[in-house]
C-alpha cells in the first residue's frame, strides 16, 4: 500500500483514508476511490544520425514518464508527469566550443521536467465537467482535432475548461483554454516550447430517436495564434495578430434503411485574419466532407468525397509544423504512411468494397481514390497535380479451436500523381511527377505456446528533385517469435536509399557491414506480468518522411539501442 | 544547478524503481504470468458511440456494465495487424461466454482518416460483440494512456480492473483462455 497511501495522503489533504490491498480507498465525500500508475522508464543510446547537426549524436538519455490516475465514482482525477535527462545533464555546454554568434539551435538537448497532463475530471449522470487537459474533436476533425498521431510524435490537448452535456438525443460542449502539445519530442528528443495558441469553440447535435437516428450538428471556433514562428516557436512571425475562424454543420444517418445504409456529411467555412504592419488581411476557404456506405450481409461499400479549400487550422495554410495544425480533415487516401502535399487544398474522392466471404475466414477489398491537389492555396486544385491510387487486399483470418492457426494478410497498390498544367519546359501537362508501386504480406502461424509471425513490405517509388527523376526503395523484413506471454523475440531488416546522402555516409561506416542502405535491428521483450514488461531494442532504423492524415514531418536515423520498462499499479 | 538536477534526477529514478519494484510481481519473474492475479483500479464510466457499419448501433454505456458483468476491454486500430488476430480470439471467448454475463467491447483508435472502415473491418472479421470508436482519443487516453494497439483490460463483476495487457499473439491463447474462465466463474 505504500506508493498508494502517499499519494491519498498528498492529494486528499487531511481526508483520512483506508487503504485497501487492491490500491482503493473510502474517500470523505467521494466514496471508494482507486489508484492507478502507469509507469515508462526508456534508457536509450543515439550514436549518429547523419543530419547536418553533430551535437544531437553520440548521447545517452533517459525518459520517465509517469501516469497516475484517481477514480471515484464520478471523479477522476489524472496528472502525468514527463521527465527527460539526456547524459548532457551532466555537462554545462554541449555546444560551448560554438563562436559567438553561431547558430545555437542545434544545441537542443537539454533536461526537462513537467507535469504533462493535469485534469480534474467531474461527470454526474449525462454531464462531464473538466477543468485541465483533454482531446477534443468537432465532427470529423475538419474544424477542430486535438488528438494524438503517435507515427508523427504529436500530442495535443487543449488546457482549460470543458463542459459536455451528452443526453440520449440532445448533447453541446463549450471549451476554451490554450493549446498543450507534448514538450518532448518523442522523435528528435528536443524539449519544445508551448505556443500561447488560445482556442474557444462549441458544438451541438440533436438526434432524432431510432428508427430514424438522424443527427444534426452544429459546431464553431476560434483560434488566436500567438506571434511566433512554428519552426522554432521563439521567433517573432512577420504577422500580428493572426486569427482563424471556423463554423460548420453536420448531419449524420449511422442506420438508414434497416441499417444497411450510413451517411455522413459536414460543411464548414473558415475565415484567417492577419495584420501585417498595419494593414488587415483576410482570406476564407472552406472544408467539406461526405460519406456513404451500404452495409450488406457480406459486401461493404463506402464511397467518400472532400472538397478542402484553403482549409486548414492553423496560422498559415503552409503551416510546417505538425503540432500547430489543429484540425485533421479526412485525407480518402490509402491508410499507410504516405507523403502527402496540399493538405488544404484537395478535392476528389475514393471508393472502397469489401467483400467478406462469412463465416469463412477470408475476405478481400478492392480500394482506389482520385483525387487533385495544389499547393498553391489560392488555385484550383485542379489546376495542380491529379492523384491516383488503387490496392486491393486479401486476408485470412485467425481460426482458434485447431493444433494450428494461421493467418495472411496481403495488400499490393499503385499510385500516381500527374501534373495538370505546365509546370516549365520539362514538365508540361500529363507528365507523371510521381509514382509508387507497394505490397506487404503479413503471415502468421500459431500452435500451442508458440507463433511466428513475418512481415515483409516493399514500396518502390520516383518522384522529380530538382531537374531529375529520382528513384528509391523503401522496405523491410520482420520474424517475430513468441512463447507464451512472457517471451517475443524479433529480427528485423529495413532498407531504403529515399536519403542518397545518408547512404553514402553510412556506407563509410566499417560496422554497416551491409551497406549504407539497410538497418538491421533486434528486439527483446521480457513480460513479467501482463501489465510490467521489459525491451531492448539495438540497431538502426531509416529516417524519411513519414506522413499521417495528410501531415508531415521528416524523421531522423536511429542508430542505437533503447531499453524500455512499462510498469502498472 | 548540478546539484538540483542530480536532486531532481535521484528522486524520479526513485520514483520509477519504486513503482518498478510494485509492478514486479515477486518470484514470479520469468514464469508463466497468472491470467487474473493483478488488481488495479476501476474503468471510468464512459459512453462512446458505435463504429458505422459495424456489428452494433446506438452507444455502448460502461455504465451499464460496471459492477455488473465481467468486461473486457479491447483497444484496437484497423491499421494494428496483432489486433486482427486478438478480436478473432476473444470473438470465440465471447460466444462460449456470453451466457455467463461476459461482455466484450472493442474500442477502436482509428482517426478521422480511417473510422469509417472500423465497422466493417471488425465484421470482416466475424466479431459480433460491441464495437465503438473514440474519435478524440479521450476514453483512449484515460485507460491506455501509452496507447498501446493492441491492449487488453480485463474488468471482474464488482468493476475493478484485474488485468492489462500491451499485445497480442495466438502464442498467448491457453493463458487467456484459463483467466478468462476464471474471470467469468469468479
Amino acid at each position: 500500500m505504500g506508493i498508494a497511501a502517499l499519494v491519498v495522503s498528498a492529494v486528499g489533504g487531511g481526508a483520512v483514508a483506508r487503504a485497501q490491498d487492491d490500491l482503493s480507498f473510502e474517500l470523505p465525500g467521494l466514496g471508494r476511490t482507486t489508484f492507478t500508475l502507469t509507469n515508462t522508464t526508456i534508457a536509450r543510446y543515439r550514436g549518429a544520425n547523419y543530419d547536418a547537426n553533430l551535437f544531437d549524436d553520440d548521447f545517452g538519455s533517459l525518459y520517465e514518464r509517469l501516469d497516475f490516475a484517481l477514480q471515484a465514482d464520478e471523479l477522476r482525477a489524472e496528472a502525468r508527469v514527463d521527465f527527460f535527462a539526456p547524459h548532457t545533464v551532466f555537462e554545462e555546454s554541449r555546444c560551448a566550443d560554438l563562436p559567438l554568434g553561431a547558430d545555437d539551435s542545434r544545441c537542443y538537448l537539454d533536461w526537462d521536467l513537467r507535469p504533462e497532463r493535469l485534469t480534474l475530471r467531474w461527470e454526474p449522470r449525462d454531464w462531464t465537467i473538466e477543468a485541465g487537459d483533454t482531446q477534443i474533436v468537432f465532427g470529423r476533425g475538419l474544424a477542430l482535432a486535438f488528438r494524438k498521431v503517435d507515427l508523427l510524435g504529436v500530442d495535443n490537448a487543449l488546457r482549460g475548461g470543458h463542459v459536455r452535456y451528452s443526453g440520449s438525443n440532445f448533447r453541446f460542449g463549450l471549451h476554451g483554454g490554450v493549446a498543450n502539445p507534448q514538450n518532448i519530442d518523442p522523435i528528435d528528443l528536443r524539449v519544445i516550447r508551448e505556443p500561447e495558441d488560445v482556442v474557444v469553440g462549441g458544438n451541438m447535435a440533436v438526434t432524432a430517436p431510432a428508427p430514424m437516428s438522424l443527427t444534426l450538428g452544429v459546431h464553431a471556433l476560434r483560434v488566436w495564434f500567438e506571434n511566433v514562428d512554428s519552426n522554432d516557436g521563439v521567433s517573432p512571425s512577420r504577422y500580428q495578430d493572426r486569427a482563424v475562424d471556423v463554423a460548420g454543420w453536420s448531419v449524420e444517418a449511422p442506420a438508414l434503411a434497416d441499417g444497411q445504409l450510413a451517411l455522413y456529411f459536414e460543411a464548414n467555412g473558415l475565415r484567417r485574419t492577419r495584420l501585417l504592419v498595419d494593414e488587415a488581411q483576410t482570406e476564407t476557404g472552406r472544408g467539406v466532407y461526405g460519406s456513404a456506405q451500404l452495409q450488406l450481409t457480406n459486401l461493404t461499400l463506402l464511397i467518400e468525397w472532400k472538397d478542402y479549400t484553403n482549409f486548414l487550422v492553423a496560422a498559415e495554410t503552409t503551416e510546417g509544423s505538425p503540432r500547430r495544425i489543429y484540425s485533421a480533415a479526412p485525407p480518402v487516401e490509402f491508410d499507410g504512411p504516405q507523403r502527402l502535399r496540399g493538405i488544404g487544398n484537395q478535392r476528389g474522392g475514393a471508393v472502397r468494397m469489401d467483400y467478406a466471404f462469412l463465416p469463412g475466414p477470408w475476405s478481400f477489398s478492392l480500394n482506389s481514390a482520385l483525387y487533385a491537389f495544389n499547393e498553391e492555396s489560392d488555385h484550383d486544385p485542379f489546376d495542380g497535380i491529379l492523384v491516383t491510387h488503387s490496392w486491393a487486399t486479401l486476408s485470412k483470418r485467425q481460426e482458434y479451436g485447431g493444433d494450428l492457426n494461421w493467418s495472411i494478410d496481403v495488400q499490393a497498390g499503385a499510385r500516381f500523381e500527374v501534373l495538370l498544367h505546365d509546370f516549365d519546359d520539362r514538365f508540361q501537362a500529363g507528365d507523371i511527377d510521381r509514382w509508387m508501386i507497394h505490397g506487404r504480406i503479413d503471415i502468421t502461424v500459431g500452435s500451442g505456446d508458440h507463433s511466428f509471425d513475418l512481415v515483409v513490405d516493399q514500396r518502390h517509388e520516383r518522384e522529380i528533385r530538382g531537374v531529375d527523376a529520382v528513384e528509391f526503395q523503401i522496405g523491410g523484413a520482420s520474424l517475430t517469435y513468441t512463447f507464451g506471454v512472457p517471451l517475443a523475440l524479433s529480427l528485423g531488416l529495413r532498407w531504403t536509399d529515399f536519403q542518397p546522402g545518408v547512404v553514402a555516409l553510412r556506407g563509410m561506416r566499417e560496422y554497416n557491414i551491409l551497406g549504407g542502405d539497410f538497418y538491421p535491428s533486434i528486439e527483446i521483450r521480457w513480460t513479467f506480468d501482463p501489465g510490467t514488461y521489459i525491451t531492448l531494442f539495438a540497431g538502426q532504423t531509416p529516417g524519411g518522411q513519414l506522413c499521417s492524415g495528410g501531415v508531415c514531418r521528416d524523421v531522423p536515423t536511429f542508430e542505437g539501442f533503447q531499453l524500455t520498462f512499462v510498469g502498472r499499479l | 544547478m548540478r546539484h538540483v538536477r542530480l536532486t531532481i534526477l535521484s528522486t524520479l529514478l526513485a520514483l520509477g524503481a519504486l513503482a518498478a519494484s510494485l509492478a514486479l510481481p515477486p518470484g514470479e519473474a520469468g514464469g508463466p504470468a497468472p491470467a487474473a492475479a493483478r488488481v488495479g483500479g476501476r474503468p471510468p464510466p464512459f459512453t462512446l458511440p458505435a463504429a458505422t457499419g459495424g456489428p452494433s448501433s446506438g452507444t455502448f454505456r460502461m455504465a451499464d456494465h460496471i459492477g455488473t458483468h465481467p468486461i473486457v476491454i479491447l483497444f484496437w486500430a484497423t491499421w494494428c495487424q496483432p489486433c486482427q488476430q486478438e478480436l478473432p480470439f476473444y470473438e470465440s471467448l465471447y460466444q462460449r461466454y456470453r451466457g455467463q454475463g461476459l461482455q466484450v467491447v472493442a474500442i477502436s483508435m482509428d482517426s478521422q482518416a480511417s473510422v469509417m472502415r472500423a465497422g466493417p473491418a471488425a465484421r470482416r472479421l466475424g466479431i459480433t460483440f460491441d464495437v465503438v470508436t473514440d474519435l478524440d482519443t479521450r476514453v483512449t487516453t484515460q485507460l491506455n494512456p501509452r496507447r498501446g494497439a493492441p491492449f487488453s483490460i480485463w474488468v471482474d463483476r464488482t468493476g475493478r480492473i484485474v488485468r492489462e495487457r500491451e499485445g497480442f499473439s495466438p502464442a498467448e491463447q491457453n493463458a487467456i483462455a484459463e483467466g478468462v474462465a476464471r474471470l467469468v466463474g469468479g
